[in-house]
Parts: structure tokens; sequence; C-alpha cells
């Protein structure tokens, strides 16, 4: 019931609901968190705001349609592997043991990507200029799909274009686009 | 390397959106495994779609956390508030405890003197006639006091037998008079009149005498001025010990007592 809840909330509210449910589980995760693993506050936040991205694209994209969880732990699953493979900052081993079930997020692309020792800052403010570079409304397009989880009949009805094959081919040229921009390594 | 052809690119692009459909799927798999080009190629484009996705999280990231600033610009002051709420709450309760104590141990203690001294209020215990003192020695007091004493102790006994404790108390805290009867009878006049600190003491005198009479009486009425005083675990004990002692007078209203307490 809690989970079918926020999974209508997202979806209805979005960001709104996102961050509600985000200081809705807060202090509990706070606690959790410093129980559990030798880092500091900002560390643990940062944690917890990937987290609750992570779900929230799960549940927005249409992918997470249930868990047999509750929603706090499931969002602890998540920071367990955000914080275990990536900062090595674990208190104690058994607990981890106790969450070995979260295995769901392994494969997760975007969890993937954020833990990846590959992904520095200096990246990350090439990546969102050449986003910026792409503009609207390749942007727009290209996050409802990826990321939102629209697909193309909701993106024509939400950005009015004149019909599916119109949105579809849209999409495509502006990730051919973007594809190409990133391959300018000035950018 | 030659560019990959627009068919190629919307197998790709169809393969990123799960919309191949079986035909193309054999196409796409076959290309994966012999054409690098076209290896490279996907590799880009997932690079894009992973960039549109990461710009997303990053863009959810800083709404976050703005939120959080706010939650902890907020914290101190919801915190300092609460606590202060709870603080006065606590020190309203305390206050009010504190201030009812003192009241509810005296209630309790009026209880237990109404229930177990209603005796010596009414002074029918006392082994003298009404508006007499023969049994007390009436010719020893005449003699040692003089006439005009006489009459004032007479007049004191008066208020007892009236129940009128305070003006009795009054009359006999002028005399000195070492006499057990006197000094039970002024010990009560002085736990009716709320001075049971001066009573202890006119009844301590008689349980120190260990030949006197009214020596049980004195020790159970010592408990009812404990009592009065505050004093409850020197009641307890002393009612523990007439509790103790079969042949006491007052041994069953001792153990009686004692329930209460």
């Amino acid at each position: 019931l809690e989970f079918n809840r926020l999974l209508q909330e997202i979806r209805e509210r979005r960001e709104e609901a996102l961050k509600l449910y985000y200081e809705k589980y807060r202090e509990a995760f706070i606690s959790w968190g410093k129980q559990h693993f030798d880092c500091d506050i900002p560390t643990l936040m940062d944690v917890y705001q990937s987290s609750w991205i992570i779900l929230y694209r799960k549940i927005v994209s249409g992918e997470l349609k249930n868990i047999n969880t509750s929603i706090d732990k499931y969002i602890f699953g998540i920071s367990w592997r955000l914080l275990i493979r990536h900062k090595r900052v674990a208190k104690r081993v058994h607990y981890f043991e106790d969450l070995s079930n979260f295995t769901e997020f392994t494969d997760d692309p975007l969890l993937t990507t954020i833990i990846s020792d590959e992904l520095n800052n200096e990246m990350i403010t090439l990546l969102r200029r050449t986003i910026e570079n792409l503009g609207e409304p390749c942007k727009k397009i290209l996050t409802l799909f990826y990321f939102d989880g629209y697909d193309t009949e909701e993106i024509t009805e939400k950005l009015q274009y004149l019909n599916k094959n119109t949105t579809s081919a849209m999409k495509a040229r502006c990730l051919t686009r973007l594809k190409d921009l990133m391959k300018k390594p000035n950018l | 390397m030659k560019p990959l052809d627009q068919n190629i690119i919307d197998l790709i692009i169809k393969h990123l959106d799960k919309s191949l459909n079986a035909d193309e799927s054999v196409l796409f798999n076959q290309l994966l495994n012999e054409n690098p080009a076209f290896q490279k190629e996907l590799s880009a484009y997932k690079h894009a779609v992973t960039a549109i996705q990461l710009d997303k999280y990053y863009t959810l990231k800083s709404i976050l956390q703005v939120e959080e600033k706010r939650i902890t610009a907020l914290k101190p002051i919801y915190t300092y508030k609460r606590w202060a709420v709870a603080a006065s709450l606590l020190l309203a309760l305390i206050s009010v405890f504190l201030w009812l104590k003192p009241y509810q141990s005296n209630l309790k203690n009026e209880k237990l003197l109404t229930d177990f001294y209603s005796e010596p209020y009414s002074a029918r215990w006392l082994s003298i006639s009404k508006g007499g003192m023969e049994d007390i020695q009436e010719q020893y007091y005449r003699a040692t006091f003089g006439e005009a004493n006489y009459r004032k102790l007479r007049q004191g006994w008066g208020h007892y037998l009236a129940e009128r404790y305070a003006e009795s108390a009054t009359i006999f805290s002028s005399f000195n008079i070492a006499n057990d009867t006197f000094l039970l009878a002024r010990g009560n006049a002085y736990l009716m009149s709320n001075k049971p600190e001066k009573a202890i003491v006119d009844f301590m005198n008689i349980v120190e005498n260990n030949g006197s009479v009214n020596k049980d009486a004195a020790e159970w009425h010592l408990i009812g001025a404990y009592i009065k005083n505050n004093q409850i675990k020197e009641a307890k004990n002393l009612a523990t010990k007439i509790a103790q002692t079969s042949k006491h007078n007052y041994n069953k209203n001792a153990m009686r007592l004692l329930e209460k307490m």
C-alpha cells in the first residue's frame, strides 16, 4: 500500500512527490547510515539523494511496478550499493549479507554509471555542457523518453507534435545529434 | 571508416528503445559480432543515452540538494523549538508535581490520622471525668501550682474536653508537669492543634518512662504525631515495632495502620 501510494504520487506529481518522500524517510536513513557506515553526514546525504533519484527513475520509467519490501529498506538497499562499491566505508560486514538480496540494483545502468570510477567532475561538467548545447526541444524529448519513461505517443501529446512518426523521427535525429556532439573533444 | 547508413542507425536506435522485432534482432546481433564500426557506433549512441540520463540525474540532484539545504536550515530552529516546548512542558509538569506532592502527601497523612486517630481527637480514652481533674492528682496540682494556676489548668481541661484543642494546648503549654496523663493530654492537644513537633516531645517523654501505664498509648499516638509531622520513616519503624509486640495494647491497630501505609 505504501509503495503503491509512492508509485501513484511520483507518477502524478513527479518532482514535488520526490521532495516530499525524500524528507519523509530522511531521518530514518541518517540513523541507519550512522549505524552502519563510517562516513560523514554530507556523504550520507549525497548517497541518499542518489538513491532516491535511482528509485524515482525506476518508477517513472515503469521499470519498477512493485517491491517486496518497505520503501525505506529499498532505499537502504540502493544506498548500500552506492556506499559499498564506491566508498568502502562499511562498519559491519554481516549487515551486507542481510542486504545481499538487493541484487536487482547491480545491473541498473544509471547506478552503474554513477559509481563508475571513470566518472569525474570534469567529465560531468563536460557532459552537462554538451546537453546544454544540444538545446531544446531535443533535450526535452530525449529526457522524457530515456529518463522519464514517456513513450512517443505521450511525448507527442505532451509537446503537441503532429503525430507519433514526427516525434519518433525527431527523437532519432536528436539522439544522433547528441552522439555527434559528444564526439567533439572541445565540448 | 565508412559512415553507417540510416537503416543501420535506425537499427541501433530501435535496439536502445527495445523495439527490435525478431528479424531486426538477428541482423543486429550479426552486425554486433561482425562489424567493428557498428560496435563503435552502438557504443557512442549508448553514451548519448547515458549522458541524457546523467544530465537529468544531476538536475534532480540539484533539486534534492536545495531541498536538503531547506530541511537543514529549518532543522535547528525546529529542533530548538521542539526541545524548548518539551523542556517547558517538563518543567511545568515537574512544578505541578512538586507543588502537588506535599498536598498529596498531606492528604494521605490526614486520611491515616482520621482513620486511626479518631480516639484521641474525641479524648474519650482519658480517664478523667468531664469537667473534673480528680484522676490527675487534683490535690497535687492545687498544692504545686496554687489555686490560680489550678483554675487555669482546669480551664485547659475544659477546652480539651470540649475539643477546643488549640485553646487547651495554649493553656497546657504554660505548665511544666511531669505527669504522664497530663503529657498525653497535652500531646494530643498539640497534635490536634497542628503542632506535631511539640506532641512528639510529650509522647516521647512518656515512652521513655518505662513504668508508665500510658506507655502503649503514648507510643501509638507518637506514630500519629510522626505522621502529622511527615516523619513517615519513623512512624513506620515504630508501627512495625508495635505490630511485632503481641502484648502491646495497640498491636492490631499498628498492623492495620502498616497495611494502609
